[in-house]
């Protein structure tokens, strides 16, 4: 599962001038690991690599990682399905494949040092990833993400070490025990890759400059990785405070997301923002549930990117409001799947996982706030319902063709099998949310971008950290 | 060695005592403060080198805690040799940490080639003023 993609990747290294084989090869990989999902997702093992006995490397499958692998196998499906007609040449391949196997192996590790390891190798290629076509433009934004990743995933590292000074191994059990600055560390560490609101600014500028593949990986799988490694370290007794922290966090960066996305004019940093609402939205109950609205969001946030990416590519511009009466109808029609799937429309996957979470919110304030943003939500994605398409139908390649399809069948199938009669309700907030857009069309400009730059994304980076130090001072 | 003897079996830790952790924590601090307060992106990437280096002390000197002996077993098990597992931690982290160097300098080049300046005012407000 975790070898044979990596391997693929290899190969494809190798071979790097014949750019069809790479890509058949690419596709092949994908589609073997994929065939061998329906053995290992049902079952759990729990397996010491090596012969070292405790000290090895510890791998195990368990009911939390299963949405997160699904979600891995139908993102990277999609994007290769995608990539066949661009000619890209084998060593976009080989990495692509190498993150699948990497990706894997950090929702399957439960071992501490292994968990730093993978995620700084999903960084390290996700840094070559974004700037892969060497514009001035995507090497910024990547060096940004760079800076901050290092050093938050060095202060990541202050915390295991402290944890291993406390307990004497790398071992994930070992976290029930550790004193609360070492808890407060790894989060904050963790923290700056996932997509919170004021901890990760230079999101909106990297995924919105990656080229059109890569933006779906960043925005589906990569920032996933805080919101799974959250949910498992919650489960234990030192981050209970985390718990209560990330109710006002999570919150805070929903709305602050939804308010950013309205008033912004390009299509791939409304998406890259509306991404921040939606994991703010998945941290507010660290649950299981959190986990399949992980697995929906990656779908439609890949469909919804690549719709745009193609779009942008063959218009030429990526500000929606030319694109009004120039888009084909099929297009239209996958754009729209993926706007009523992340509104929450009542027989898609959006709504199923959505309206789980907001009925498990343990106070009404907190219900009334997340109705809110998903009325914000509805405001946003209406901007993309109401372009007008032109009249011909159109004409797509068939690797596209393919993978849009494979993506709304999943979309479809997840809303269908899993809904529930007190669904109904998300319809009623979807109007309100297009009633609002048509009153706010008016007065619609972009926000000030203070807070992206490096010195004061920074700045503010820290200055949430000692707020959190401060929580759990609070708290204890 | 005799020293080394004594005092770890009178209190379990080596004569570095608690030193070096306070010395990787400034470290960190000042790695830290000097990401936020430079204008250059060279000095940036500098400062991220320093807090890596810090990170590099601390693992040494959780590792030598016991014994200050490097761990090559010669047929002799009852003296205290220094605990090898974050040594390999940390050579792991000295890798990646280089790797990391090499990449944020070949954007920097590839910066330099397109803005002509190193300083990240200017080259934020021609970002910026691209965009529109």
């Amino acid at each position: 599962m975790i070898f044979l993609p990596v391997l693929g990747g290899i190969i494809c290294l190798i071979l790097k001038e014949r750019r069809q084989l790479c890509a058949g090869l690419a596709l092949l990989a994908t589609i073997i690991n994929g065939s061998f999902l329906p053995f290992y997702l049902f079952g759990k093992f729990d397996v010491s690599l090596g012969n070292w006995g405790e000290l090895g490397i510890r791998l195990a499958m368990d009911d939390l990682a299963i949405p997160f692998i699904l979600s891995t196998f139908l993102v990277m499906l999609a994007i290769t399905l995608n990539s066949l007609r661009k000619n890209y040449d084998g060593f976009f391949y080989s990495l692509i494949l190498i993150m699948y196997g990497t990706l894997n192996s950090i929702f399957l590790s439960r071992d501490l040092f292994n968990v730093f390891v993978t995620v700084e190798l999903v960084s390290i290629i996700s840094f070559i990833l974004i700037s892969y076509e060497k514009k001035g433009r995507q090497a910024w934004a990547s060096l940004k993400y760079l800076l901050l990743s290092s050093l938050g995933l060095n202060f990541f590292l202050l915390g295991i070490g402290l944890v291993y000074m406390e307990t004497g191994s790398f071992a994930m059990e070992g976290l029930n025990s550790v004193s609360s600055i070492a808890s407060v560390l790894i989060f904050g560490g963790l923290a700056v890759k996932s997509g919170l609101f004021l901890f990760s600014m230079w999101l909106p500028d990297a995924h919105s400059n990656a080229p059109v593949e890569v933006s779906p990986i960043l925005s589906g799988l990569v920032v996933k990785i805080d919101v799974y490694l959250s949910i498992r370290f919650v489960q234990y007794e030192s981050f209970g405070w985390l718990k209560d922290e990330f109710v006002y966090i999570g919150i805070f960066s929903a709305i602050a997301g939804i308010i950013f996305a309205v008033n912004s004019k390009d299509a791939k940093r409304l998406l890259a923002y509306s991404t921040i609402s939606q994991v703010g939205f998945m941290m507010v109950t660290c649950d299981k549930v959190s986990s399949w609205h992980g697995f929906s969001h990656a779908v439609f946030k890949t469909l919804l990117f690549l719709v745009a990416g193609n779009i942008s590519t063959r218009l030429g511009t990526k500000k929606y409001k030319d694109w009004s009466g120039r888009i084909t109808r099929i297009e239209y029609l996958f754009l729209l799947v993926g706007s009523l799937a992340i509104s929450g429309f009542p027989l898609t996957s959006g709504c199923v996982t959505k309206e789980v979470i907001i009925h498990g919110a343990c106070c009404p304030w907190l219900k009334v706030l997340m109705m809110l943003s998903s009325i914000g939500t509805a405001m946003v994605f209406s901007k993309f319902i109401f372009l007008k398409p032109s009249k011909e139908m159109g004409k797509l390649p068939i690797g596209t063709l393919l993978a849009y399809s494979i993506l709304s069948i999943t979309i479809m199938i997840h809303g269908i099998v899993g809904f529930k009669i007190y669904m109904s309700e998300s319809f009623l907030m979807i109007m309100v949310g297009i009633g609002l857009y048509f009153l706010y069309r008016k007065f619609m400009r972009p926000l000030p971008v203070f807070f992206e730059r490096i010195d004061n994304s920074l700045a503010v980076y820290l200055i949430m950290f000692l707020f959190s130090i401060g929580f759990v001072i609070l708290s204890t | 060695m005799e020293d080394v003897e004594r005092i770890y079996k009178q209190t379990g830790y080596t004569m570095t005592g608690n030193v070096i952790f306070y010395m990787s924590v400034a470290g960190m601090l000042v790695g830290t403060i000097g990401m936020l307060l430079s204008r250059n992106i060279i000095k940036k990437i500098l400062s991220l080198g320093i807090v890596e280096t810090s990170i590099n002390t601390l693992y040494t000197g959780i590792s030598s805690r016991r014994s200050i002996i490097p761990p090559i077993v010669n047929g002799d098990f009852s003296i205290a040799y220094a605990d090898p597992v974050p040594q390999a931690v940390i050579i792991t982290g000295i890798v990646i940490s280089f790797a990391l160097l090499c990449l944020s300098l070949v954007f920097a080049i590839i910066i330099y080639n397109k803005y002509h300046t190193m300083d990240i005012g200017t080259i934020e407000s021609n970002f910026e003023r691209e965009k529109e």
